[in-house]
């Protein structure tokens, strides 16, 4: 039976081509699609995700993270003195203008830090140290919006929202959703960016002591804040990512190519696994005849679909571990953990066989009598 | 002796109503082993349909089949496999080789549906093939073998489930004089050393050579049944 699978799907060469590239099409898209919606809801959460910080404290109603709106840091001081807190800081992320040394301006997103804090600080920093934000209007970008940016090294000078900036050291591989590039910066300098009043914060980022229970320490400070919605990191996360996603549509839109791409793997695979079913339809009648019952010959039409859906599968992989190996140099972010390729050839195994259950139909309606017309 | 295959009342009604036709109209006729029977007949007179239900791949209307003393005719369509599996071979005009297996592969495909373990098929599958007489030609794909060959390669699968019964459609329709009067002389031989129940369908009066009984059929009716060195003995007074 195995042979009989194999040198069946391998006899047409240009049948199997067809197929494999019907399969390999749906692989990559799937992959590719499902890649780029990780690499949007990583870089839509990635602020937060990097915070190091335990609870984000926003001020009430922000639903994510680029609208949040200032409240009275008097709140600091409320925090730190809440039981179970072990470190609370105030943090900026707002929309500015920068405009480069050329005149030219764009939007990026101010993120203000204390550079002494655990939390909230840049990450992935290649070039330059966080401690260089001390110094007032200095900032770090990632290196791959420098060209955007109008910067190239360390010292290269900008205006943010008309105040002066110094480019002191940068990042390499933090993007954003919204493609403005994240401006990391001290909270005073960022408040000036912001702008930000004196005595106001954006967030304020809360670690709590090591052994104390997370629910008794968000407790502690509902109770103590005003006018702020307590968040557990991963909580605000979800919600942001959830809202760049699902309440912008760009997250449906990758779902739905996603969609798309498995439907059109299935509707390929199924037309040539159907086409080459029919060419054979005598012999699976010969063997009907010969006694092999219907389970038998199923068998070799779903043998045909998971060696066509392991090799479309492991060349469509390639290609887009490929995409995402480029990706890192475009616009686009793809990633595609092991895990989800792992899933991805159950997917494609999957899409192999239901596009098979179409051909087995057909083997189940076989006359054996057939074998003795002509 | 008793039969392996016995037929009795059989009808087969093809289509309903208005549009329905009898193939087969009230058939008795019982298969020995050791003995070559032809059906002999003009086209459509029900041979194919006729040897289509013995083989149990076709349903009679009515009447009764009965293979190796078992009532088939009631059998489920999951049961009927196994009967075919058991006690039927089959030679088919067209040959019906799986073109893309080699000789032996295709011999071997009827003992995997036996069940039979892979090392013992390769060598029993090789095995047939040289009783047939096909000694160097194991590797060989049907495309390279010529027809009376590809006929062999079909016998010697049709004999790999070790039935008791073969049954041959038109056997050598497709083949020149002197495949065909070797592929007969190979289907005479199952019958008589080695105890096989063999049934030709044929129009081809060259089997006449060959059997041990005619059977006529017209119209869906046995017509005559008789001895063939009788037929032959007829045949040549004609000529």
């Amino acid at each position: 039976m195995a042979s009989l699978a194999v040198r069946n799907l391998f006899h047409d060469r240009v049948r199997l081509v067809v197929t494999l590239t019907g399969i390999v099409f749906a692989v990559v898209l799937v992959a590719v699609q499902i890649g780029l919606f990780i690499g949007f809801t990583t870089t839509t959460s990635n602020v937060i995700d990097n915070s190091g910080a335990d609870f984000w404290v926003v001020a009430r109603g922000v639903g994510y993270l680029e609208v949040a709106t200032p409240f009275s840091e008097k709140n600091l001081y409320h925090a730190r003195a809440t039981p179970g807190v072990a470190d609370a800081q105030k943090f900026i992320v707002r929309f500015s203008v920068w405009k480069q040394a050329d005149g030219s301006q764009r939007n990026c997103e101010v993120v203000g830090l204390d550079p002494d804090s655990s939390m909230g600080r840049p990450w992935k920093v290649v070039e330059g140290d966080v401690r260089d934000l001390k110094l007032p209007g200095t900032v770090i970008v990632d290196r791959f919006y420098g060209p955007k940016l109008g910067v190239s090294r360390v010292g290269d000078t900008v205006e943010i929202r008309g105040v002066r900036a110094r480019v002191v050291g940068f990042t390499d591989g933090i993007r954003t959703f919204t493609t403005s590039p994240l401006a990391f910066t001290s909270f005073k300098s960022a408040q000036r960016y912001g702008p930000v009043d004196d005595d106001k914060t954006v967030f304020l980022l809360i670690k709590a002591a090591p052994g104390w229970n997370l629910e008794r320490v968000r407790a502690g400070l509902k109770a103590r804040l005003t006018d702020v919605d307590v968040y557990t990191a991963r909580e605000f996360s979800g919600m942001t990512t959830r809202y760049w996603m699902f309440g912008t549509g760009a997250g449906v839109t990758v779902i739905l190519a996603a969609i798309l791409g498995l439907l059109v793997g299935i509707v390929v695979v199924a037309q040539t696994i159907y086409a080459a079913t029919i060419d054979h339809i005598r012999e699976f009648g010969t063997l009907k005849a010969m006694g092999a019952t219907n389970g038998y010959i199923y068998r070799i039409i779903l043998r045909q679909a998971a060696i066509s859906a392991a090799i479309g599968y492991g060349v469509g992989i390639v290609v887009a571990i490929l995409a995402e190996h480029s990706s890192r140099h475009g616009g686009a972010n793809i990633v595609l953990p092991v895990p989800v390729r792992a899933a991805l050839f159950g997917l494609t195994l999957a899409m192999c066989v239901s596009a098979a259950v179409v051909s087995i139909d057909k083997v189940t309606k076989i006359d054996p009598a057939m074998v003795f017309r002509g | 002796m008793q039969p392996i295959v016995a037929v009795r009342d059989l009808t087969k009604t093809y289509a309903q109503g208005a549009a329905a036709s009898r193939a087969l109209n009230g058939v008795d006729l019982d298969i020995y082993p050791r003995q070559v029977t032809l059906l002999m007949g003009p086209s459509g007179s029900g041979k194919t349909t006729l040897v289509s239900i013995m083989g149990c791949i076709l349903r009679p209307s009515s009447g009764s089949v009965k293979v190796a003393g078992r009532e088939v005719t009631r059998l489920s369509e999951k049961e009927l496999p196994a009967i075919r599996l058991r006690h039927m071979g089959f030679v088919f005009q067209g040959f019906n080789l799986f073109p893309t297996l080699t000789a032996v592969e295709n011999v071997e495909i009827a003992l995997e549906l036996k069940r039979v373990p892979r090392r013992e098929r390769r060598m029993r599958a090789g095995a047939l093939l040289d009783e047939v007489g096909l000694n160097d030609k194991h590797r060989a794909y049907p495309a390279d073998l010529s027809g009376g060959q590809k006929q062999r390669v079909a016998i010697a699968r049709a004999l790999a489930g070790d039935p008791d019964v073969i049954l041959a459609d038109e056997p050598t329709a497709a083949l020149d004089k002197t495949s065909g009067r070797t592929v007969l002389e190979m289907l005479r031989r199952l019958a008589h050393d080695k105890g096989r129940a063999v049934v030709i369908v044929t129009h081809d009066a060259r089997t006449l050579d060959y059997a041990d009984r005619v059977v006529d059929i017209e119209d869906g009716r046995i017509a005559a049944e008789r001895d063939a060195g009788e037929e032959r003995y007829l045949v040549a007074e004609e000529g």
